[in-house]
């Protein structure tokens, strides 16, 4: 398992699309436990400020950086599946 | 839906900000109302339909919801209404909206069937088929694969349901009338969501209930941005819930100022109106319980005194106090030192809509809007909230005032005043958050099992935090409260000097206006 860095815009484009909802979901994954009772994820949450992805008309938020990767326009579950991909 | 980020909580949020652009953006002597034609391409573009089976019906209902947030009705479709000609009507710098606050859209109700009971495919036609037997009236039987229901037969009792091994049977609810502890929600004659005028209280639950978004709430954004626009003296009243809302980075300073960059010309918080509210209800409890009243309802959350009125008429229902709300207690305390003031609250209540449409609450308080609105504002404006400075502002609220977003906090904080008054009594205290625990909560105090009580209430199941007109999952904007609370320099609100020998909320209209109806603000 390796660790993952989630940095989530916290601006305010990125939240009124819910960024916060984004980290919501990803903070669940935090209390999920394989069958030994192991943590199934080791990831960091960062909130940041504005990444100026917004500009035009909020069509890009919320952005997501994901261990250094941009992802715009960022649904809950294409976070998650990129986290996913990248724990194993 | 509630709590949950969803492509409905998306439309919704880019409806208040087109308002808001539209606001800020217009040409104050030639107004083009033609704009919200081009906004309804601008939140659905193309040609393809994202949400529902045309782009066209997509559209037709991003207009109705452009009406509501500008704080009009919305149109009868069985004859042609424009959508714009009426609209010069809203502006002004006066509250325009009425009731009902809360709305179906008819045409995107997708008429969802009410509580009935269907057999899925996880029937395995097996041989105990518990089902059968468990029916009251024979309306199951087993069929050629698998269980079949009569439709015409079934009660809806529910009782195959639990029966079944297999979780076979499905229910189907409508999630609008599920959310709806007021029982207020009815079918038109299409078998469309229709809200009973009588039996609504405007908490706003059937709203972010909706999975297909059908039910809106008027806005007034646009009257609020005109009259901040005009030079008028804008005051933002901010309900404790508002701590967090705004995202980890927006801190309670910084949403002052970034209010501020709105264009409010203070920000006073509401707490301070809460810890108002807590004095005079302790005095009103010591005062009346037990010797002319068997209990002590609250009054902060409007939809669940509205309620409690309906459920408990006559004598009990006058045991709910109606004494002058925070939001109230704040606008006064506001017009008292500016008598211009024209007064916003903004908080996370569809409900406060409605009390701020009541006869004696017109004068304190202008507007009513929730933080998903003002978000919308920054959003218009570019305001980068997390960039601002820290307003340095010092604090107006005690510890208890700022707590009472949170469910089962309001009465403690009340009875803490109880304590300063009445050293001695011991107050006992019963709390309910829903309207449907609300409700066996009023019975049981008209059965008099909670003589001598304080009772709180609220609508929203978590309290403040978790209303219709917020940003942030319910817990996380409850920890925030609760750490933002901790910082006030005082415990109880007998101790916030802000509020000492400030007149008794109610008792002295602001100057210039009407004299207020005595029986409601005195709760006598
Ligand atoms: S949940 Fe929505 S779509 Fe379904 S009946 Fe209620 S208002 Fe209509
Ligand atoms: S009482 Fe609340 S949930 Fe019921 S119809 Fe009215 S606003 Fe909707
Ligand atoms: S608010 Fe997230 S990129 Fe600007």
């Amino acid at each position: 398992m390796k660790k993952v860095i989630v940095e989530v815009c916290a601006g305010t484009r990125c939240t009124i699309s819910g960024s916060m909802d984004i980290v919501a979901n990803i903070e669940n994954l935090l209390s999920t436990y394989d069958e030994e009772g192991k943590p199934m994820y080791d990831i960091e949450v960062r909130n940041v400020p504005c990444q100026h992805d917004c500009e035009k008309d909020g069509s890009l938020a919320p952005v997501v950086i994901v261990n250094g990767e941009k992802i715009v326009c960022a649904s809950s579950d294409q976070v998650m599946n990129r986290i996913s991909e990248l724990r194993d | 839906m509630r709590g949950i980020f969803t492509p409905i909580t998306k439309l919704r949020r880019d409806v208040f900000t087109e308002v808001a652009r539209f606001g800020y953006e217009r040409d104050l002597q030639h107004t083009d109302y033609g704009y919200f034609y081009e906004a309804s391409y601008r939140i659905i573009p193309g040609e393809r339909p994202t949400y529902r089976e045309s782009v066209f019906k997509e559209r037709a209902i991003i207009r109705e919801r452009f009406r509501l947030a500008m704080g009009m009705k919305i149109r009868d479709q069985d004859h042609y209404e424009s959508l714009t000609a009426d609209m010069q009507t809203m502006d002004s710098t006066a509250k325009q909206s009425e009731m009902p606050i809360v709305n179906v859209i008819p045409f995107a109700c997708e008429a969802c069937p009410t509580n009935t009971y269907r057999v899925s495919n996880n029937c395995r036609k097996c041989l105990a088929h518990p089902c059968t037997a468990v029916c009251p009236v024979k309306a199951i039987s087993i069929g050629d694969k698998a269980a079949v229901i009569d439709e015409a037969k079934c009660i809806r009792c529910g009782r195959c349901f639990e029966a079944c091994p297999y979780h076979a049977i499905l229910h189907f609810g409508r999630p609008c009338a599920e959310a709806c502890g007021a029982n207020a929600i009815g079918s038109d004659e299409l078998g469309r969501c229709k809200i009973d005028r009588d039996k609504c209280v405007s908490c706003g639950l059937c709203i972010v209930s909706c999975p297909f978004g059908a039910i809106a709430d008027k806005s007034e954004i646009f009257q609020i941005i005109t009259a901040i626009r005009t030079g008028e003296d804008v005051y933002a009243a901010i309900a404790p819930a508002f701590v967090g809302q705004f995202g980890p980075l927006a801190t309670p300073a910084k949403v002052f100022s970034a209010l501020k960059a709105l264009g409010f010309k203070d920000v006073i918080e509401v707490g301070m109106g809460a810890d108002l509210s807590s004095r005079h209800e302790a005095r009103l409890f010591v005062e009346n319980v037990p010797a002319r009243q068997p209990f002590l309802g609250t009054s902060c959350c409007p939809s669940w005194e509205a309620f409690a009125r309906k459920v408990l008429p006559g004598d009990t229902g006058r045991c709910i106090s109606s004494s002058s709300t925070p939001m109230v207690a704040t606008g006064q305390r506001i017009k008292q030192d500016d008598p211009k003031a024209k007064v916003v609250f903004i908080g996370p209540c569809v409900a406060k809509k409605m009390e701020g449409l009541e006869e004696d609450v017109k004068p304190y308080i202008d507007f009513v809007m929730t933080f998903e609105e003002v978000m919308g504002m920054f959003a218009a404006k570019h305001i980068e909230i997390s960039d601002m400075q820290e307003d340095d502002k010092p604090a107006e609220a005690s510890h208890d005032g700022r707590h009472y977003a949170v469910a089962s906090s309001v009465a403690p904080a009340i009875a803490a005043c109880i304590k300063e008054l009445e050293p001695g009594r011991d107050v006992q205290i019963a709390h309910a958050d829903s309207l449907a625990d609300c409700k066996k909560m009023l019975l049981l105090a008209k059965a008099g099992k909670y003589n001598g009580y304080l009772l709180e209430g609220m609508a929203c199941p978590g309290g403040c935090v978790g209303g219709p007109g917020t940003l942030m999952p319910i817990a996380k904007a409850g920890v925030a409260v609760d750490k933002f609370a901790k910082t006030s320099p005082w415990e109880h609100a007998d101790q916030n000097p802000v509020v000492q020998g400030r007149p008794i909320p109610g008792v002295t209209p602001p100057p210039g206006s009407a004299t207020t109806d005595p029986a409601r603000h005195t709760g006598e």
